[in-house]
């Protein structure tokens, strides 16, 4: 049996033309972490709520460990949830803030004192108790959040963009908290965020949210291999979208035919989607030819715009691997990291790069870069790199696609 | 440079601050203590004190401008705190409760005090309904409501007054981010009233007391609303002073200024009280907007 489920759940508010929160169903295992990942106003926090109780969901059930919670009110329902905002009460210390659910249900003094005491040692705060709320830091004032949700031992936390207002390195520094918290504690966690990287650093499993809808709920990595849909592609970073059809099993463009594994049998038009770093390089006269048009330095690699067949392309390699535009380039695209995905009325396919430099910018990348380092006397690093070596870059032994 | 520009620009105000308030101030202490007296003796002297805290009518306008002020502003807290608490949630007609919950905030007190005059008076309106209903027996049975020893009308008029004016800065701070934390102290397991005591109440503090120090303020020291609604005995202290200030006896003057004085330096002790708790709470609440 499911932990946490979300049956056919509709929020419409009154003054508003559709709703944005769309019969929404979900479930959840007992101590799963499952992220609610979307773009803001996608109806996360909304639901949210919901589940929550402060937002009265307008159809549609939630039900915790088989039970509907719908009728129950928000204090007494088995969830307590964690703001964006760390929300501490400003007259009250950390451990009166951190006690204060446990105050609410009449708990005795030296219970609350323990059990308190035991947080702070949980959210690394120890010997922070007498400290007025207002004396903390961003990441110390979650921590207190965080700790002031766990001391009421819920049946289900739900976490509402909490690090959002942090800075990288303390959000960083949070999540592995969440991720050790989740080891000592057994709780089931509802995640929200638009960050693809806390998403996929957190879940088990990902439910993504567009439009009130969610439009695929797996786990991480099958976003990245295999999603479901566009849009789903391009929130996880499928950057290249090129016409195609299928037929049977076989998936035509103008790049070639290709065969999945696990592709559902099809017969109409499809939309091939190709990520970044599926492109390795060939020797010469195998594989694609490609025509480098444009580049971006982006540090760790180098973002290039290439013609490829009868398609446009968004490719990245290595910053070692330099080429020059106009350079005539051979390629293969790794089968892992192309996928194709049925498109309809609602998503068109046309031949798109979502990421990669724009046209205008190309000279400015490499040349000046080039002539920057040559400047510093460190030209040969960009400059003079051995073009065999590099066509020969590429891993061979991938399987190649035609 | 930017310092006596500064000044420069502060100076007309600083002029008119001082010309209509500290100068006047200054003065009445002054004739306080019997120092531009007309009569023969010209020493300073704080008789004029000690004559008014040992007078009777003094101690017990004291006692009465004190319950007034209190009660009133007390009063006022309490319906402004229903009311607002009311008005924040979203109901059909509550832009027009908005609109009447607002409306006599312009109303001079004047107005007001004249208008529980036309309807509490035993002769006034609600005696006269209550007798065409057979309420009463006749409309002189009608409760003593205006001109009372307990200032029960003056109360009235001054809640009348007050309580949109301390509502609506309670309920400016409960339609914005004071709702956030209400939401967290349920989602932790506090129910509706253990939300307002140890969440909305401490964090309405400072906008009440802003606004009740004000409200206190002026129904201590006011003049019209005790004036038209009061009774002989015991006056409001603003009464006494200015009876004692037109006094046909000159003597009287030295007396009406001590009245005065005393009323300023309660009011002023209290402020200065309400200010530092305000100031700290402030203080409190900026560092948190700060983080936010």
């Amino acid at each position: 049996m499911t932990f946490l489920t979300l049956r056919g759940l509709t929020k419409r508010y009154d003054d508003a033309e559709t709703p944005c929160v769309k019969n929404l169903d979900l479930n959840i295992e007992r101590g799963q972490i499952v992220v609610l990942l979307g773009p803001s106003g996608c109806g996360k926090t909304t639901t949210l709520k919901m589940i929550a109780g402060l937002t009265e969901p307008s159809s549609g059930d939630i039900l915790v460990e088989g039970d509907s919670v719908v009728q129950i009110p928000t204090e007494k329902r088995p969830v307590s949830m964690i703001f964006q905002k760390s929300l501490l009460f400003p007259h009250m210390t950390v451990a009166e803030n951190i006690g204060f659910g446990l105050r609410m249900r009449g708990m005795k003094q030296a219970i609350i004192k323990r059990k308190v005491n035991e947080m702070l040692d949980l959210v690394r705060l120890e010997g922070y108790g007498d400290r007025r709320a207002l004396q903390l830091s961003g990441g110390q004032e979650q921590r207190v959040s965080l700790a002031r949700g766990l001391i009421i031992e819920p049946k289900v936390l739900l976490l509402d963009e909490p690090f959002s207002a942090l800075d990288a390195e303390l959000r960083l520094e949070m999540r592995g908290l969440i991720m050790d918290l989740k080891k000592k504690i057994d709780v089931t966690i509802l995640f929200v965020t638009h960050d693809q990287q806390e998403a996929v650093m957190l879940a088990d499993k990902i439910a993504l949210m567009i439009d009130g809808e969610i439009v695929q709920y797996d786990n991480a990595q099958t976003f990245f291999t295999r999603p479901l849909t566009l849009r789903v592609a391009e929130f996880f970073g499928w950057t290249n979208f090129v016409p195609a059809s299928q037929k049977g099993k076989t998936v035509t463009c103008s790049l070639g035919e290709f065969v999945f594994d696990g592709l559902e049998e099809h017969n109409g038009p499809m939309c091939l989607t190709i990520r970044p770093e599926a492109a390795v390089l060939c020797p010469k006269g195998e594989g694609i030819r490609a025509v480098i048009r444009s580049s971006v330095y982006m540090g760790t690699r180098i973002d290039y715009r290439v013609d490829c067949m009868d398609a446009k392309l968004g490719i990245s390699f290595d910053s070692d691997q330099v080429f020059e535009i106009g350079e005539e380039i051979f390629i293969k695209l790794q089968n892992n990291k192309v996928w194709a995905v049925r498109c309809d009325g609602k998503e068109p396919c046309d031949n798109r790069i979502v990421w990669g430099p724009p046209l205008n910018m190309q000279d400015t990348s490499i040349e000046a870069r080039r002539e920057q380092n040559e400047g510093e006397g460190i030209g040969q690093s960009i400059g003079a790199l051995d073009r065999t070596d590099e066509h020969h870059g590429g891993d061979s032994r991938e399987k190649d696609n035609p | 440079m930017k310092e006596t520009k500064t000044w420069v620009m502060l100076l007309p105000t600083i002029l008119v601050i001082s010309i209509l308030f500290i100068i006047p101030l200054i003065y009445t202490v002054l004739l306080s203590l019997n120092f531009f007296s007309i009569t023969s003796n010209q020493a300073i002297s704080f008789n004029a004190y000690v004559d008014i805290l040992t007078s009777s009518s003094f101690t017990d306008s004291l006692a009465f401008s004190l319950t007034i002020a209190l009660i009133s502003t007390v009063a006022s807290i309490l319906i402004a705190i229903v009311v607002s608490m009311t008005l924040r949630n979203t109901f059909i007609g509550r832009r027009l409760a908005l609109f009447v919950y607002q409306f006599n905030i312009p109303v001079p007190h004047y107005v007001v005090g004249i208008s529980i005059l036309l309807l509490f008076t035993q002769t006034g309106l609600v005696s006269r309904w209550f007798y065409a209903f057979g309420l009463i027996a006749s409309p002189s049975s009608f409760p003593v409501i205006v001109f009372d020893q307990n200032g029960i009308g003056v109360i009235i008029a001054f809640v009348l007054k007050f309580f949109p004016f301390i509502g609506i800065a309670i309920l400016s701070l409960l339609l914005t981010s004071i709702k956030d934390y209400e939401e967290q102290a349920a989602t932790l397991g506090a129910n509706r009233i253990q939300r307002f005591i140890h969440v909305l109440f401490p964090m309405m503090m400072p906008s009440i007391l802003f606004s009740s120090i004000l409200v206190f303020a002026y129904a201590f020291g006011s003049y019209e609303v005790p004036f038209l609604l009061g009774s002989t005995y015991p006056k409001a202290l603003a009464i006494l002073a200015y009876q004692k200030f037109t006094d046909i006896d000159l003597n009287s003057r030295p007396e009406a200024m001590a009245i005065a004085n005393i009323m300023t330096i309660i009011i002023v002790a209290l402020v200065i009280l309400a200010y530092i708790q305000l100031n700290t709470m402030n203080r409190m609440r900026a560092r948190q907007n700060g983080k936010e």
